[in-house]
């Protein structure tokens, strides 16, 4: 008989379930892709359902939940965060309380009850940093490894440093709130005026149009970084302590002014930010790797944690850190948690060994529900929609790469869907990298977004080395590193091209192909990579490989499926929704092939009314 | 103690609920003020009160649109009741407990110096308590739960908060929520 254990990650941010049978990962899902809400951080009712779902199980036959935190000690957290900054701290205290009161102090109560009565099982509490140490070592490709976990904050960790081995792994170190790089580049985040938790990978992608002005100042006056990483802020140039904004009038008064009104433009001064906080975060992320390695002696390092998922941060350390291998939790953030809670769970608690799997545990991190093509086509055939049906896959793959070989935008919806927030191929909108226009026509007629982020690449993994600054055969299918364009497919510029390069507006200076591949090429000729391999990704791999024979390129764009601020879509019917209602020329729906141009009339979505259900990230 | 149930999306489920519970109150008052008054005997105001809720119940019924915007100004005056009586359970806590705690030097965060700083992992007996304790006890759920993480984690004082919680945990305001956008959510 089998034993079941499920991890839940809840009431925080980005709630997420994940379900382990006899330790192996079966089944993983954020909850925000079942109830279209980016970044719901309700009890994952569906994501539960689903997993218990896709093990053929009900409540009954679980056997542990483990919650991702120790909600008691966040409390105290909390508490003399309050009465610290009492009488200052009121706003926050408001709107904290009835959540710790209706819910967050009653966990037990609330998982039973979502659970139901079949529910027999055990209800155990990991620790937060715990949690996200499991979710990278214990899925790592690594018998042994070192562990660096940041975040912004915890229960009282913000990161922690320690050492994994079989079946064990122990944090040693950590740094307590209110220091905190995840914080830290929150708070920048907010001041460039991006969303905080969701805009922070915007600045990431903002950098490399500025220079890091701003660099000295910050180490001198607003965070101190030593030498192995320990970092102190001045709490004064913050105000997130009260909760009424992430930084105070002494910030602004040091950078120069009040925070960018959302939405506005964006100009020189916050290129310049956002490359001086990336500049600190990386030599940040150096340094505690640099410790955290003296103190192992390890060569390999295992990460996650909301930073984690910084891939310019991640790339820098590979390349010039003191690790040969770097593996990095997908799921970096705090859906990863509910991973590692089961995972803890299982070999700590319940003492059960690991077994190594040489390509990693995360399954190439493909762990959500998958729909067969039967219940596609009736779907379709529902909603009067007109399709093709092609079960002979070699003509499938041969009629997309054309499609995508005549600079035409397809929606690509095959097999289980990821779990993290990166789409890797199963839930993906895709394109030609080679087209000039690719990068615009995505970003604005599909996105609905910005446009001075280039898109990701997605490389067949055995001409990975050919096309990118990287190892023949790197294996980095998770998109978490960036890696430069190989120079000899950079473009020379042209006069013109170089003014257009200094515009302010960068919209225009996006558009300037620094590349052969333009749509996936930043302006500093970096590039998202992830790799794509046979064993994995199945049918993307064919179908990049058909593309690549057609093209002689065997890179696609890759972008997640869905629009700004909406949640990668989950079921065929969230892919519908959204391929009606943007410019995608073509939806793949496994083995059922939609042209737009052949759709009926009645079946167009409003793309203004899809729009506005979703609140802007 | 009211349970202030606030649905986003009033159905015709819902809807129905309210109104025969309304129905059902006008019938109680009814019949009470009759008894009050000295109008009828207990019997009677016994089937006063079971007509009038009948036929409250069956007038609502027979009119939708009546019934909606009843709803919606009830479900509006429970909001905002339960938002006031939130902020002034909330404020009236803070300003006492929290204020006096602050100013005594109670509590508080440690400010300077964050060098990373040695510590343990979880043992493993330890995973069933949603607190601190290493003790190897396993949740039990609410006030126990609270009171066993207060008395061993030197918080006594938070005792004092259980009225507060109790009085929120019942003002289930949680539908009217909204998470701030300019700021990282800490709790």
């Amino acid at each position: 008989m089998s034993t079941y254990v499920l991890g839940i990650s809840a009431f925080f941010h980005d709630s997420a379930a994940a379900l382990l049978r006899d330790g192996e990962i079966v089944a993983a899902a954020q909850e925000e892709r079942f109830t279209r809400k980016k970044q719901d951080p309700d009890f994952p009712a569906r994501a539960v359902e689903y997993c218990l779902e896709a093990a053929g199980i009900g409540p009954e036959e679980l056997d542990v939940v483990a919650f991702y935190e120790k909600p008691f000690v966040k409390f105290e957290r909390l508490l003399d965060t309050f009465s610290g900054n009492a009488p200052s701290g009121f706003p926050m205290f408001r709107e904290a309380l009835p959540e710790w009161a209706e819910r967050k102090l009653d966990l037990p109560r609330v998982i039973r009850t979502a659970l139901g009565d079949g529910f027999r099982g055990r209800i155990v509490f990991a620790e937060h940093h715990e949690s996200h140490a499991a979710s990278a070592f214990f899925p790592s490709p690594y018998e042994e490894a070192a562990i660096l976990t940041l975040d912004a904050v915890g229960e009282w960790s913000t990161s922690a440093i320690g050492h994994g081995r079989g079946s064990r792994l122990e944090l040693t170190q950590e740094q307590r709130f209110p220091h905190s790089l995840g914080m830290l580049y929150s708070a920048f985040t907010y001041y460039t005026g991006f969303k905080v938790n969701s805009g922070e990978y915007k600045l990431m992608g903002l950098a490399p149009y500025g220079r890091p002005l701003y660099r000295d100042k910050i180490l001198e006056n607003v965070a101190e970084v030593g030498d192995d990483g320990a970092l102190e802020l001045d709490m004064s140039y913050f105000s997130y302590l009260e909760g009424v904004a992430m930084t105070s009038e002494r910030f602004h008064d040091l950078f120069g002014g009040p925070p960018r009104p959302p939405e506005s433009a964006i100009g020189q001064k916050e290129m310049d930010l956002a490359s001086s906080i990336q500049a600190v975060c990386e030599e940040v992320v150096l340094q505690a790797a640099d410790h955290v390695h003296g103190l192992t002696g390890s060569k390999r390092l295992v990460m996650a944690g909301g930073v984690a998922l910084n891939c310019v941060a991640n790339g820098r350390l590979l390349r010039e850190g003191p690790f040969e291998e770097i593996w990095v939790q997908p799921a970096a953030g705090d859906a990863g948690g509910a991973l590692g809670a089961a995972l803890l769970a299982w070999h700590h608690m319940m003492g059960e060994p690991r077994e190594v799997s040489p390509r990693d545990a995360q399954g190439g991190s493909l762990l959500g529900p998958a729909y067969d093509n039967e219940s596609i086509g009736l779907f379709l055939d529902a909603i009067g929609a007109r399709h093709h049906r092609m079960d002979d896959e070699s003509e499938l793959v041969d009629r997309v790469a054309e499609i995508l070989d005549s600079d035409k935008v397809v929606g690509w919806f095959q097999g289980r869907m990821e779990y993290g927030p990166r789409a890797l191929g199963a839930r993906s909108i895709i394109g030609d990298p080679r087209s000039p226009e690719m990068q615009r026509t995505m970003n604005l007629k599909i996105k609905y977004r910005e446009s001075f982020r280039p898109f990701a690449p997605c490389v067949l993994r055995e001409h990975v080395s050919e096309v990118f600054c990287t190892e023949p055969d790197q294996d980095w299918p998770y998109m978490l590193f960036v890696a430069d364009v190989q120079k000899h497919l950079h473009r020379t510029l042209t006069d013109e091209e170089r003014v257009r390069m200094e515009d302010p507006d960068l919209r225009i200076r996006v558009s300037v192909p620094r590349s052969e591949l333009p749509a996936i090429t930043h302006v500093d000729y970096s590039a998202r990579v992830q790799t794509v391999d046979r064993e994995r990704h199945g049918r993307f791999h064919r179908l990049m490989e058909r593309f690549h024979e057609r093209t002689g390129c065997p890179v696609v764009v890759n972008t997640s499926f869905n629009i700004r601020g909406e949640p990668i879509v989950c079921s065929p019917d969230d892919a519908f929704r959204c391929f009606m209602a943007t410019d995608m020329d073509c939806l793949v729906l496994e083995n059922h092939v939609l042209l737009k141009e052949e759709q009926p009339v009645g079946l167009t979505v409003d793309a203004d009314a899809y729009r506005s259900q979703f609140t802007l990230d | 103690m009211i349970n202030v149930d606030l649905p986003q999306r009033p159905d015709r489920e819902a809807l129905l609920a309210f109104w025969a519970s309304a129905s059902l109150l006008i019938g109680l008052l009814l019949g009470a003020a009759a008894i009050l008054a000295g109008v009828t005997s207990a019997a009677g105001s016994l089937l006063l009160g079971t007509g009038a809720a009948g036929l409250a119940f069956l007038a609502g019924r027979s009119r939708d649109r009546t019934l909606d915007q009843a709803y919606k100004r009830w479900s509006k005056a429970t909001r905002a009741y339960a938002d006031w009586a939130r902020k002034t359970v909330t404020g009236i806590w803070y300003w006492t407990v929290f204020t006096a705690v602050g100013q005594t030097g109670g509590g508080g965060l440690e400010l300077v110096n964050s060098p990373w700083r040695s510590r343990g992992t979880l043992p493993d007996r330890a995973y069933g308590d949603p607190g601190g304790s290493t003790t190897g006890r396993d949740a039990v759920g609410g006030i126990r739960d609270f009171t066993g993480w207060a008395v061993r984690s030197g918080r006594a004082w938070t005792l004092v908060l259980l009225p507060m919680l109790a009085i929120l945990r019942a003002l289930d305001t949680r539908a009217s929520k909204s998470s701030a956008p300019d700021i990282y959510t800490l709790y």
